[in-house]
């Protein structure tokens, strides 16, 4: 869609090509996502859309080709690694964590929490509890937005369909975070949400 | 259960009394049921909270109570330094075990680790210069036991009680009070630990590995950590079980143990750590009390009437609470 220049691309797919045995699932995939824009990929059944999001997540670990996200090469990365990377995704089959409450569903999505290394658990009590803080009142916000306050301790897997899929956007709850901690740093509107959304839109068109 | 085999027979001879004493209530269920707390609580860490299978528990139980007593009794190290020594083997082994089976799908590491239980338990069986085999590790040529230092501060404990009052106290009953006191220590910190961020990462985890992993998490490392702790407190556990017997022999940690862990699982109820005590009492009970009652039958048809019981109350329970004593409903019927 934007037709700007590369140097504006968050996202860099270049020649990607993914094989299953005899099948030839992906064969030399290119494309580029500018900032700030929604991109969509289309294919029939069976194109291979599925395959090149998990091979540009590192879901599934590519033969060939290059997946540059903000001038990194994640390439063949593991998927934690390219996610705290700022690569948000969705799955074609909803996830949610069925069996834990929304609220924690929400939580769980912020990045730069210590206290989910155990050392820090107890070496960093302080820095886990105040992040702990940070990471609620951003989620109870988007909960907000999403009109899911009334369920936030209800299990996740209580919810509809639709409400499941809300949910899995969580990711939003970081880069919207982030966003805030950044302006409150810096002392500025710096980093728009906005472009979290449509980097959100971009994963979720798969 | 003991009360109804009682009534369906009652023109038979059923000593219950033996039931009610000290000796039964300390030694046979309080004991083996604390010991079997700090296992089962591993048990649930992997199964309940991280949604790991773990079949191999009794092979950590029995690397953690072998590496302490091969330390103390072949190489003359102090109990104390033994211990953690033989924590830090357990785990190592079963990080050994984890680290090419996790990757995969659950299923395998459950196959994985009752294979590496085995090799452990027959290793144990063979290796008679190191175990003593099937007669039992306990003692060194020039009497160095393994629990030598337990027992002057079991002896010293119990002068202490009788001082107090009690004449002829029970000679478990020092143990009984470590064990419990470990036991509701490793229940509290699991309890606290589930709570943090890093519990929240396990259960995530456990929920859906892969929309963790999207959510920048890495969901392997997170099995790893849950693998070694459970490792560890089978170590701790199996410290405890070689103190309640006269020799470390392999017959201990036949699987058959493991899956008595995830009978006290399931009577206490998945995700839950108090439930775990209290399924181990009830397991411990059922089968210490079948053995307790004198049936005019043979040991070997009263240790099958053993599993019998034990049998019909899981059954029974599963028709009526399927989410165990402590267990919650909703957790078990929601799910994709
Ligand atoms: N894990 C796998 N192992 C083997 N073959 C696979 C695997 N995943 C996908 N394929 C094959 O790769 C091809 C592309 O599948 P993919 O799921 O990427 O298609 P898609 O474009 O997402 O289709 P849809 O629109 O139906 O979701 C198909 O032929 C599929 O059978
Ligand atoms: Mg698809």
């Amino acid at each position: 869609m934007a037709t700007e220049a590369a140097a504006g691309a968050i996202l860099e797919v270049r020649d990607v090509v993914k094989r299953f045995g005899g099948i030839q699932a992906v064969d030399g995939a290119s494309f580029e996502v500018a900032d700030g824009s929604i991109t969509a990929l289309i294919g029939p059944n069976g194109a291979g859309k599925t395959t090149l999001f998990n091979v540009v997540t590192g879901f599934y670990p590519g033969d060939r080709g290059s997946v540059v996200l903000q001038g990194r090469q994640v390439f063949r990365q593991p998927p934690h690694r390219i996610a705290r990377l700022g690569m948000v995704r969705t799955f074609q089959i909803t996830k949610a964590l069925a069996r834990m409450p929304v609220i924690d569903n929400m939580t769980l999505a912020a990045p730069d929490q210590p206290g989910e290394r155990l050392r820090n658990v107890v070496l960093r009590p302080a820095a886990t509890r105040r992040r702990e803080r940070e990471v609620r009142e951003g989620a109870i916000e988007l909960l907000e937005m999403f009109d899911l306050t009334r369920v936030a301790d209800a299990y996740a897997g209580t919810l509809s369909g639709g409400q499941r899929k809300l949910l899995e956007l969580r990711a939003r709850a970081h880069d919207r975070a982030a966003a805030a901690d950044a302006r409150r740093a810096h002392g500025r509107d710096q980093p728009d949400p906005r472009h979290a959304a449509a980097r959100v839109h971009a994963a979720a068109a798969q | 259960m003991i009360e109804l085999v009682a009534a369906f027979q009652p023109p038979l001879a059923v000593d219950l009394g033996a039931l009610t004493d000290l000796n039964f209530l300390i030694g046979v269920v309080g004991v083996t049921a604390g010991i079997y707390t700090i296992f089962a609580l591993g048990l649930q860490l992997n199964v309940g909270y991280t949604g790991i299978v773990n079949f191999g528990q009794a092979g950590f139980m029995a690397v953690g109570a072998y590496a302490m007593g091969i330390l103390v009794v072949k190489t003359g190290l102090s109990f104390w330094v033994a211990m953690p020594l033989a924590i830090v083997i357990a785990v190592a082994f079963g990080l050994l075990v984890g680290l090419p089976s996790l990757r995969l799908r659950a299923d395998y590491l459950a196959i994985v680790t009752i294979a590496a239980a085995e090799i452990v338990r027959v290793l144990a069986q063979n290796a008679r210069d190191l175990t003593g085999g099937n007669q039992g590790l306990s003692c060194s040529p020039d009497f160095v036991c393994y629990d030598d230092a337990w027992r002057d501060i079991e002896d010293g404990a119990l002068d202490w009680v009788e001082g107090l009052g009690w004449a002829d106290p029970e000679p478990l009953f020092p143990l009984f009070v470590v064990v419990w006191v470990t036991a509701l220590v490793v229940m509290a910190l699991l309890y606290l630990a589930q709570r943090t961020p890093w519990g929240r990462v396990l259960r995530a985890v456990r929920e859906d590995e892969d929309a963790a992993r999207a959510l920048g998490k890495n969901s392997f490392a997170y099995k790893l950590q849950s693998l070694g702790i459970s490792a560890a407190l089978a170590a701790i556990a199996g410290f405890y079980l070689a103190l309640n017997v006269a020799s470390i022999s392999p017959k201990e940690f036949e699987p058959l143990f493991t899956f008595i862990g995830y009978g006290v699982l399931v009577l206490g109820g998945l995700a839950n750590y108090w439930g775990v005590a209290i399924g181990s009492l009830i397991m411990w009970t059922l089968i210490g009390g079948t053995r307790q009652i004198d049936l005019p039958i043979t040991d070997e048809q009263q240790a099958a009437l053993r599993f019998i019981i034990v049998g019909v109350a899981l059954i029974l329970l599963m028709a009526f609470r399927p989410q165990g004593m402590f267990g919650k409903r909703e957790e078990m019927v929601l799910g994709d």
